[in-house]
């Protein structure tokens, strides 16, 4: 009996784990590149933890798991001084492995961890703070030689209060719109100084919009009737329609990754 | 009066209060355009232009820049309006709540959120319509606080995660003592909108999917300066007449009440 799981056998011991936020205006992809990208590593062989940090429903979504609005279960956060929105990891939740060990299975065996959402039922929001604070502190502190994919909230808030703080490469996604191209341009202006990825997102194959707006576009994913079929019925893309071309674009985003991460 | 957009990031939310306040201007309402994202994109879609929407001033980076602390007295908004307010087409006005690129330096803690609460809340609406564009999604709603009196439209693209979105949307609106909701299903059909009524229980409106749209989005123009009578331009028109306003624009003084 072999000792090791085959993700194990098949990992190269050394490679280092890949750090990766993505950023973007609203509806320009970021779920669906999210999801997509965390589970392609994950089919790899390697470790993956998908970080939903937007509180609306979206990630779940993508990744194929039946959405929830759960976020950490109260005695795994104590309320810390100087904390994030005040809250932290309680005592016995370990600060390295606490992301990883608070998440939850996902397909492809991608762990998903996620601060909870804004349900709609109440217009108090301190359940997400208690949640959201720990959150990121474990992401900020995991030091297992885990791949993270963080999916943020639209727009340049959430860049700019350090959300992508733990992140050693940031994926910045424009469409053709001269908007989203402004607000990546925003983010790329606002962003930690790692090594910034731009990539036009749902655009015709071979345009380059996005480089008209000034942005060193380095990668493409084409607009993809068939994701955009999944996302109308909450579908994650890798199962509604895997041999979709946008999917294998993100593949390729995968690689380019890999390369460009120090 | 005052209206809030809210919904899911890339659902229109801009698109369409670009268009309705150019709507409401052009019927003669004094329109006071809120731009309550510090991503603020809003400009374009008025007809500023890319440059005008970007030099617009940004009441929160104008405070910080002035010294003002959260320790200060609030400014009155009004006073905020007049000096910061950028002037557009049939005397609309645009202000601009924050632009976090130039944020540094400002306390995160009363960031654009607060500001925008402070501004939707207390800015004068007697005689003119207040419409305010949200940031992505359900935070900035909350921090929005619309009440009794307000309009909130809350707007999906066709797809799961907006829909739910804009069904969570309506709930918080209804708890915050929203009477008036309208559902925006966009580049939608009208069985999409049918679908987000029955999902969301508030009436709901279709603006169809529109080249015209997609190409001012393309070139940073307004769809409503691009192409007036396009099918999602004209669309918009229609829903004015779902917001309960006034069939005539308030005069400039209105009568006191009783």
């Amino acid at each position: 009996m072999a000792e090791a799981p085959t993700a194990e056998a098949d990992r190269d011991p050394a490679a280092r784990p890949l750090k990766v936020a993505i950023v973007g205006s609203g509806g320009v992809g970021k779920s669906v590149v999210s999801a997509t990208l965390a589970r392609t590593l994950a089919r790899r062989g390697r470790q993956v933890l998908a970080v939903d940090l937007d509180p609306n429903p979206g990630l779940a979504y993508s990744l194929g798991l039946v959405p929830s609005d759960a976020g950490l279960p109260a005695e795994t956060t104590v309320e810390v001084k100087g904390g994030l929105y005040g809250w932290g990891p309680a005592p016995d939740v370990d600060l390295a492995t606490g992301a990883m060990t608070l998440s939850r299975l996902a397909p492809d065996g991608v762990r998903y961890l996620s601060p909870g959402k804004i349900d709609g039922k109440t217009v108090d929001k301190s359940e997400v703070k208690r949640c959201l604070g720990t959150v990121r502190l474990l992401v900020d502190h995991l030091s297992a030689p885990w791949d993270i994919v963080a999916d943020l909230e639209a727009g340049t808030t959430t860049p700019y209060e350090g959300y992508a703080r733990f992140a050693e490469v940031i994926v910045v996604l424009a469409t053709g719109s001269w908007r989203s191209c402004l607000a990546a341009r925003r983010l790329c202006a606002l962003l930690p100084s790692v090594p910034l990825v731009v990539v036009a997102s749902k655009t015709a194959p071979g345009a380059s919009d996005a480089a008209r707006w000034g942005l060193p576009v380095q990668h493409h994913i084409p607009y993809d009737p068939e994701v955009a079929a999944a996302e109308r019925r909450g579908l994650a893309p890798l199962d509604a329609c895997p041999d979709a071309p946008a999917l294998s674009a993100v593949a390729r985003l995968a690689d380019l990754l890999l390369k460009v991460a120090p | 009066m005052k209206i809030v957009i809210t919904g899911k990031g890339g659902a229109g939310k801009t698109t369409i209060a670009g268009a309705l306040a150019r709507h409401l201007a052009h019927a003669g309402h004094s329109v006071v355009a809120l731009d309550c994202d510090p991503n603020p994109m809003l400009g374009i879609t008025l007809g500023f232009g890319p440059e005008r929407t970007e030099a617009a001033p940004a009441v929160l980076n104008m405070l910080v820049e002035m010294g003002h602390t959260h320790n200060d007295p609030d400014p009155d908004p009004e006073g905020l309006l007049d000096q910061f307010g950028v002037e557009g087409p049939d005397g609309l006005r645009l202000l601009t709540v924050g632009r976090v690129e130039q944020l540094e330096g400002a306390c995160v803690c009363c960031g654009s959120h607060s500001t925008t609460r402070k501004l939707f809340s207390n800015l004068p609406h007697e005689g003119r319509i207040v419409l305010a564009d949200l940031e992505a999604g359900l935070n900035d709603l909350i921090w929005a606080h619309p009440g009794r009196q307000d309009v909130v439209v809350a707007v999906a693209e066709p797809s799961a995660k907006g829909v739910e979105i804009v069904r969570r949307a309506c709930q918080l609106s209804e708890t915050l003592g929203v009477s008036r909701l309208v559902a925006v299903a966009n580049r939608a059909s009208a069985a999409d909108a049918g679908n987000l009524s029955r999902i969301t229980g508030v009436p709901a409106f279709a603006i169809p999917e529109d080249p015209a749209v997609a190409a001012a989005d393309r070139d940073g123009a307004a769809p409503y300066d691009t192409d007036p009578s396009s099918p999602a331009v004209l669309a918009i028109g229609e829903l004015v007449g779902w917001l309960g306003v006034p069939k005539r624009p308030a005069t400039e003084h209105p009568l006191p009440a009783g």
